[in-house]
């Protein structure tokens, strides 16, 4: 049960309504951002108070939810926000992906694959993959219309050139369904393979910004890239994760010690447990 | 005075419920989904439509009624959601349909506009029961986002519509998307499911 005081799961029905209304037609048209009239919510604008309206909207008693921020449970982004449902929603939580029905993320998707009849909601900051090439929203509003997405190929192509490989480590753009641009939200390159063909449904919000958009299982989610530069994710060559061994993982290099000692482990705490004997 | 018959039980579960019955529909074109809210529709409302309405009709939407649902409907819908009426499939949000044969052609609804694609109606068909006619290979077989593959639509509708549907892909992202309703039965048809 929620809290006394508390609407169940924060929103009025109005307002959760007509974010539902917005939901399924992101789903209708896949990577296409659907402008919504965001709320105020008891968190400022860096806490992802897009997804979290996206989630209050989906969330129903029977659900179970999973926050992660950079891959774990325990940062105080997620530590809040999990608190904040179980307080207007009364809802189970849990840290593991497999038990979760609803995961809400930022800046990850968990390493364990992710399942039919699964919601993963991403925080998205900034939802307009054409702003570093077209600042004006109104303008860029016309070339996603046009699907004019030449100068967007461009960009990336002289960064790559500049660089010799494709420098951008997060949110790096892609075409959904072979017809929208969209940026999956600052998650690592490595992650943008798991958006391709998966069999949950992937939405997105962004609070400040006032969008939502969609990407429905089973939809193809493919990364910008050029015939002489294919798109590749990170590797860490010798490397295994320094807990549970996992090679096929995000890893992260933490400091472990005040004379700069540094370990590499999985940026999924879920999944690096799981792998421990 | 008239007394309306009630809406959902439990307005803020049911709703939930419901739209989650009508989120995972319409994220898998195709499959055959079940509302599990109890309610007394109106005459002339199968219980899926009906819940659908209430979930997601309110003082912001415009609502078109196919010819033949009566003031009774429209009173309750009114009543329970607030919605407003239209006689105009070019302005509605939403078309409730109980008569697919002799439903105006898709083109007569919004598309929305290539800014926005999703400024466009959204049609609730009510069908009977056809949708227990055994499966056929004239059934079409669909594929496209939310779809493992290709999947065979489980009802048996007018080829006219399936020849409509097939001529407004060219326009993608333009559209309808469009809900089959039976009894509590939910079955979701996004414009992005293309006849393979
Ligand atoms: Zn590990």
């Amino acid at each position: 049960m929620p809290e006394p005081g508390f609407n169940f799961a924060y929103l009025d029905e109005q307002t959760k309504r007509s974010i539902r209304r917005a939901i399924l037609k992101a789903i209708a048209i896949p990577g296409h951002q659907i402008p919504f009239s965001s709320r105020e919510m008891p968190m400022s604008y860096g806490w992802g108070t897009g997804g979290i309206q996206v989630t209050a909207s989906v969330i129903g008693k029977e659900d179970t939810l999973k926050v992660i921020d950079q891959g774990a449970d325990d940062t105080t982004n997620a530590v809040n926000i999990r608190r904040f449902f179980k307080k207007v929603c009364g809802v189970k939580t849990t840290e593991k992906t497999s038990e979760a029905t609803l995961i809400q993320t930022r800046h990850r998707i968990p390493e364990t694959p992710l399942t039919e009849g699964q919601t993963i909601v991403y925080q998205v900051p900034m939802p307009e993959p054409l702003f570093v090439i077209e600042p004006s929203r109104t303008e860029a509003a016309k070339m996603h219309a046009l699907e004019e997405y030449g100068s967007m190929y461009v960009k990336l192509y002289e960064d790559i050139t500049q660089f010799g490989h494709i420098a951008t480590a997060y949110d790096y753009p892609v075409i959904v369904d072979k017809r929208y641009l969209m940026k999956p939200s600052p998650i690592p390159r490595f992650d943008n393979l798991k958006m391709n063909n998966n069999p949950a449904l992937q939405l997105f919000g962004a609070g400040r910004e006032k969008r939502i958009y969609a990407v429905p299982p089973y939809t193809e989610v493919k990364s910008l890239d050029f015939e002489d530069y294919p798109f590749t994710v990170e590797k860490w060559e010798d490397k295994a994760c320094e807990f549970c061994g996992a090679t096929d993982s995000y890893l992260d290099e933490v400091v472990t010690d005040n004379e700069g000692g540094r370990m590499w482990i999985c940026s999924d705490t879920d999944y690096c447990n799981g792998q421990l004997p | 005075m008239i007394v309306e018959l009630p809406g959902f039980e439990d307005l803020i579960h049911d709703s939930q419920s419901t739209f989650k019955v009508l989120l995972y529909a319409l994220s898998r074109p195709g499959t055959i989904n079940q509302i599990t809210a109890q309610l007394t529709p109106p005459r002339g409302l199968n219980i899926a439509c009906a819940a659908t309405c209430l979930t997601l009709f309110d003082l912001e939407t415009k609502v078109w009624l196919q010819p033949g649902l009566g003031e009774e409907i429209k009173s309750w819908l009114l009543f329970h959601t607030g919605c407003s009426f239209t006689e105009d499939t070019q302005q509605t949000d939403f078309a409730v349909i109980w008569d697919i044969d002799n439903m105006p052609g898709f083109s007569q609804f919004k598309q929305g506009t290539p800014i926005y694609p999703e400024d466009s109606t959204t049609l609730l068909i009510m069908i009977g029961g056809q949708v227990f006619s055994p499966l056929s290979d004239k059934f079409p077989t669909l594929s496209g986002a939310g779809i493992n593959g290709q999947i065979t639509m489980p009802i048996n509708l007018p080829d006219s519509f399936w020849q409509q549907w097939q001529k407004k892909y060219d326009s993608y992202p333009l559209g309808v998307d469009v809900y089959f309703l039976f009894y509590n039965g939910v079955i979701g048809l996004p414009r992005t499911s293309k006849i393979i």
